[in-house]
């Protein structure tokens, strides 16, 4: 077993039994994709719901970042329709000193997470989303699961 | 202007505001605790948005964390950061209890820190301002105790410019105090926005 780390921005693939890690998600959004036949998968941490600006890193954003991961997994050999999704951050914090909280960069991530998954027809089977707190999570690509720690909310597995 | 942009003359520019801002929280912080601190001379640093959460190191505690933001001539915000730990032996100290008595944050230890930063902010932004020749004013403190990762992407993400987020902007100052048995160390970023840096070197004379 070995654990990857895949830190903001990145993407990053790996099969049993690894374990793929990405910390400090605050506004960010980490979206863990499973193939449940193959068990293996891929772990994308975004900042940013869309590129309005020609970046050339696209998994800084949840579009295309999503999207690519996706396809990158299916040039890989995965059928899409046995991938899943979990999808973990888009918290909210200071909100109080936010000008329009509704419209926060944490909500409009997860909106876009749930938004390109489902035009792509992969479906979210779990989330640890919102809140105002930061999260951690660990992939686990034996099983699928999904262990998200938090300093204020304890662990839970999704 | 772009961040990249920027050259030794602007950073240099920022580093010596900053440096007299710092200066004056130092100084006010100190007559509030009754205690001497040490400053260290102000870091400006402009990074690429993904190195964000590695401001202070690859490191990325628990910490305790006040946000301010500012408004008038120039916006931005400010970032008061302790390691948790040492959160805990400051609210001791503000508070008069023993060393190691505070465990947890409640009410009466976040109010103190949120106070702390409202001073150590004050002081910063009326020296910077003083300098400059503009008008600055603090909003309310707001804190957080959570994974420094979270905060300063959060920090950034939440309240940057949505079309300049490429690269980040910070002018980084660290204090510490000089009696305390355990070394007790805070950190200050001053986040201006890209149209509060321009004012500031305008004032400057540097744009």
């Amino acid at each position: 077993m070995k654990k990857i780390f895949v830190k903001i921005g990145e993407m990053k693939y790996g099969e049993t039994p690894d374990i793929l890690v990405t910390m400090g998600l605050g506004s960010c959004v980490g979206v863990a994709i499973y193939d449940v036949r193959k068990k293996r998968g891929a772990l994308l941490h975004f900042l940013l719901p869309e590129n309005t600006r020609d970046d050339d890193n696209p998994f800084k954003y949840g579009n295309p970042g999503i999207r690519e991961t996706l396809k990158f997994l299916v040039n890989r050999g995965s059928i899409k329709s046995d991938l899943e999704a979990k999808i973990v951050g888009g918290s909210v914090m200071f909100a109080q000193l936010l000008k329009n909280p509704d419209s926060a960069i944490g909500k409009r991530n997860i909106e876009i997470a749930r938004k390109i998954l489902e035009q792509e027809g992969v479906s979210i089977t779990g989330e640890d989303v919102g809140g105002d707190y930061g999260r951690s999570m660990e992939f686990n690509l034996e099983s699928g699961e999904v262990r998200v720690t938090s300093y204020k909310a304890g662990e839970k597995v999704i | 202007m772009r961040l990249k942009d920027l050259n030794k003359l602007h950073l240099d520019g920022i580093k010596e505001a900053a440096n007299i801002g710092s200066g004056h929280a130092a100084t006010a912080l100190s007559q509030m605790m009754g205690k001497s601190i040490m400053v260290s001379v102000p870091e400006v640093k402009v990074l690429k948005l993904e190195e964000v959460p590695y401001i202070f190191g690859e490191k990325t505690p628990v910490v305790a964390a006040v946000l301010t933001n500012f408004f008038g001539d120039i916006t931005g915000r400010n970032l008061l950061v302790f390691p948790e730990d040492k959160a805990r032996l400051l609210v001791d100290i503000l508070l008069a209890k023993n060393p190691g008595e505070t465990v947890g944050f409640g009410e009466m230890e976040i109010s103190s820190l949120k106070e702390i930063a409202n001073i150590v902010s004050s002081s910063y932004l009326s020296a910077i301002s003083e300098f400059l020749g503009i008008m600055v004013l603090p909003s309310v403190p707001s804190f957080t105790l959570d994974d420094l990762a979270a905060v300063l992407t959060s920090v950034y993400l939440q309240f940057t410019d949505e079309d300049d987020r490429e690269y980040a902007f910070c002018v980084e100052t660290s204090f510490y105090f000089t009696e305390e048995a355990v070394k007790l160390e805070g950190y200050l970023l001053m986040i201006p926005d890209k149209m509060g840096l321009e004012r500031m070197l305008k004032s400057l004379g540097l744009l």
